[in-house]
């Protein structure tokens, strides 16, 4: 069990930078994901701190150690592929055991631990197997026992899940999350999946072109994006971004879409202020935009009418897709709702959850 | 199903034919070495009565040696051949050094170069050495000729091994020797099969090579052997124990393939389809 800290990390390819000053402290028994569209340098970190990749400048810290220049193997580590990248030619047994092998561990103690992992696992019946036997979810199950059985101080998983389908996918995170409280080591895994970095992660840290764009919790993720991309990374559908003016009216300030006008509510008025008259990027998410006769209780609830376009019954929700002008938006709103496409609908906004971002920065304006 | 029979009948029939005009040579090469010497004055063409099997013992006893030398020969350099040129091929596949692309399309090279106009200088390289008239001046060269072959397909093959096998095995404490010895290896015996049929095919039916270089006919192999073995008949009537000596001969190879066919065929057809 160990800490990992990336301090001022760079990796670049030729004139491509792949990251950008990476700085996190990940801590013992941690559970972080790295997540971000193709290309952001995720994988790229992960595979720094796995030592495949040679770091071009800063240090990365197991525990206390700088692993800059220490081989894969001695930095006590051990990675699941999105591939799994098991050994076509031995058994399940073989290549669960084969890193212990490698290490000369005396032969009982191998059988003894390969056989743990696959009691863990439920893989105990498949272990004279070769992985071409298997189906995804097993062979899955297989790489993750390799990595038990060296039971090294830090966990890396490379995209494990996307080649899954979707119900095993869900399965199987729920699986890794209590893989990770069992086990009590530092997790660090990489995905493009929102929805599996909001469910597995102790943090998430979000990146975007090599630079790392936040790092926290996944609820304050969601409550407080620092930035438009973060925003709309996390959460799905993707928060609604409208290109907006602050205004004062009559002692209230307001948000004024053009074609829409919504009131900022009292508490966050004075937060706000010092952006009147300025231009801003307003964001709400589709959850917080209910059909009128269906707005949850309690909410500080904005007026807003907009024509339907498309909508999409999911069963226990619709998503709306709709216009408000010539700007097109989602809301996640009640089964009951009526809508069909063409008609108006009369909708409130909840702006005790609403966002207001620079449109040149990109970043928050919000006051946390 | 029955249209589809009637439709292909000419076409078998023309297949069959070639078929038995492909295997024929071969047949009556068997035939004939269970021939007496009447048989051959009288009923050539028909089935041998009686069968003599004394003709397998005159010819083992003649040709035993010349089989022995070609196994020690094609095996030795067959080995040196696989072990030579999977750990070059490996390298070149799997690591980065500075001139690899040069060296690379060098040995490319000289494949392109025919072995015969290579036959004097290689010639005076193993006098020089005073290997002539020893099994090294066979193996040694066989070695150095065969592994530019067996670079050449391993390379690629061995490229296409997925990358990630290899940085997980890194991440289980392999060495570049356990990388080559418990991933590479085991995952390219179908090719390393193919190529060592191919060496030793190779081997066992040179024939200049050894006879400008073997002088000893103790040391001869199967293939000059063999020559002189039936030129040994000219003028006599009793051909049989020569048929048999050529059968003795080609036997060995025959049982090679019937084993390693799979792995053969396997070998041939890898990288044909996306895995």
């Amino acid at each position: 069990m160990a800490s990992v800290t990336y301090e001022h990390v760079y990796k670049r390819f030729g004139d491509v930078i792949a990251v950008n000053d990476l700085n996190i402290e990940i801590a013992d028994k941690e559970f972080l994901v790295f997540v971000g569209p193709s290309g952001c340098g995720k994988t790229t970190s992960l595979r720094l701190l796995a030592g495949l990749e040679e770091i071009s400048d800063g240090r990365i810290l197991i525990g206390d150690r700088v692993v800059n220049d220490v081989p894969p193997k001695d930095r006590d580590i051990a990675m699941v592929f999105q591939s799994y990248a098991l050994y076509p030619h031995m058994s399940v047994y073989d290549n669960m055991a084969f890193g212990l092998k490698l290490r000369k561990v005396p032969k009982a103690e191998i059988d003894k631990k390969v056989k743990e992992a696959a009691e863990i696992l439920g893989i105990g019946q498949f272990l004279d197997r070769k992985p071409k036997q298997l189906s995804g979810g097993q062979r899955q199950r297989v790489a993750v026992g390799r990595a038990i059985v060296r039971n090294p101080k830090v966990f890396l998983f490379d995209e494990p899940l996307s080649n899954l389908d979707a119900k095993l996918r869900v399965q199987t995170r729920a699986e890794i999350s209590k893989l990770h409280q069992r086990l009590g080591t530092t997790f660090i895994y990489v995905t493009h999946d929102q929805v599996e970095a909001m469910t597995m992660a102790s943090r998430i840290a979000v990146m975007k072109d090599g630079i790392l764009q936040q790092i926290d919790t996944p609820q304050n993720l969601y409550d407080h994006p620092s930035n438009v991309f973060v925003a709309g990374f996390i959460g799905s559908p993707s928060m609604n971004f409208f290109e907006a003016t602050v205004v004062e009216q009559d002692g209230k300030l307001y948000v004024d879409g053009g074609s829409f006008k919504v009131n900022i509510p009292e508490n966050k008025k004075a937060d706000y202020m010092p952006q009147k008259g300025k231009k801003v990027v307003f964001g709400i998410r589709p959850e917080d935009i209910y059909a009128a006769q269906y707005a949850a209780p309690g909410i500080n609830p904005a007026p807003v009418k907009a024509d339907v376009d498309v909508s999409e019954l999911m069963g226990n929700e619709i998503f709306l897709y709709l216009l408000s002008g010539n700007k097109s938006f989602i809301a996640r709103v009640d089964p009951r709702t009526h809508a069909r496409p063409g008609e108006t609908l009369d909708l409130v906004m909840n702006m005790d959850n609403m966002h207001l971002f620079d449109p040149q920065t990109e970043k928050t304006l919000d006051v946390i | 199903m029955r249209k589809t029979l009637k439709h292909d009948f000419p076409l078998h029939v023309f297949l069959g034919i070639a078929a038995l005009l492909t295997f024929y040579p071969f047949i009556f090469l068997v035939i004939s070495s269970f021939r007496s010497t009447a048989d051959f004055m009288h009923s050539f063409w028909g089935l041998p009565n009686p069968l003599v099997l004394a003709n397998y013992r005159d010819a083992w006893s003649r040709v035993s040696g010349y089989v022995g030398n070609s196994v020690l020969i094609s095996v030795s350099s067959m080995v040196g051949v696989l072990f030579i040129g999977s750990i070059s091929a490996f390298v070149f596949a799997r690591y980065n050094f500075p001139g690899k692309e040069i060296f690379f399309f060098g040995i490319l090279a000289l494949l392109m170069i025919p072995g015969i106009l290579t036959l004097v200088p290689a010639f005076l390289l193993i006098k020089s050495f005073g290997l002539l008239n020893t099994y090294w001046a066979l193996i040694l060269p066989y070695i150095a000729g065969g592994q530019i072959f067996g670079i050449f397909v391993l390379r690629s093959f061995i490229a296409s091994l997925p990358e990630e096998l290899y940085e997980s095995a890194r991440l289980d404490g392999a060495s570049m020797w356990h990388l080559y010895a418990k991933i590479t290896v085991p995952l390219s015996k179908p090719i390393l099969v193919t190529i060592a049929i191919m060496n030793i095919l190779s081997t066992w039916n040179d024939y200049i090579w050894p006879l400008v270089t073997i002088p000893d006919g103790n040391k001869w192999t199967v293939s000059v052997g063999i020559v002189s073995f039936g030129s040994s008949f000219a003028g006599s009537q009793n051909y049989g124990p020569m048929f048999a000596g050529y059968v003795i001969a080609s036997l060995p190879l025959i049982i090679l393939f019937m084993f390693t066919m799979r792995y053969f065929i396997a070998g041939l057809t890898s990288g044909a389809i996306k895995a």
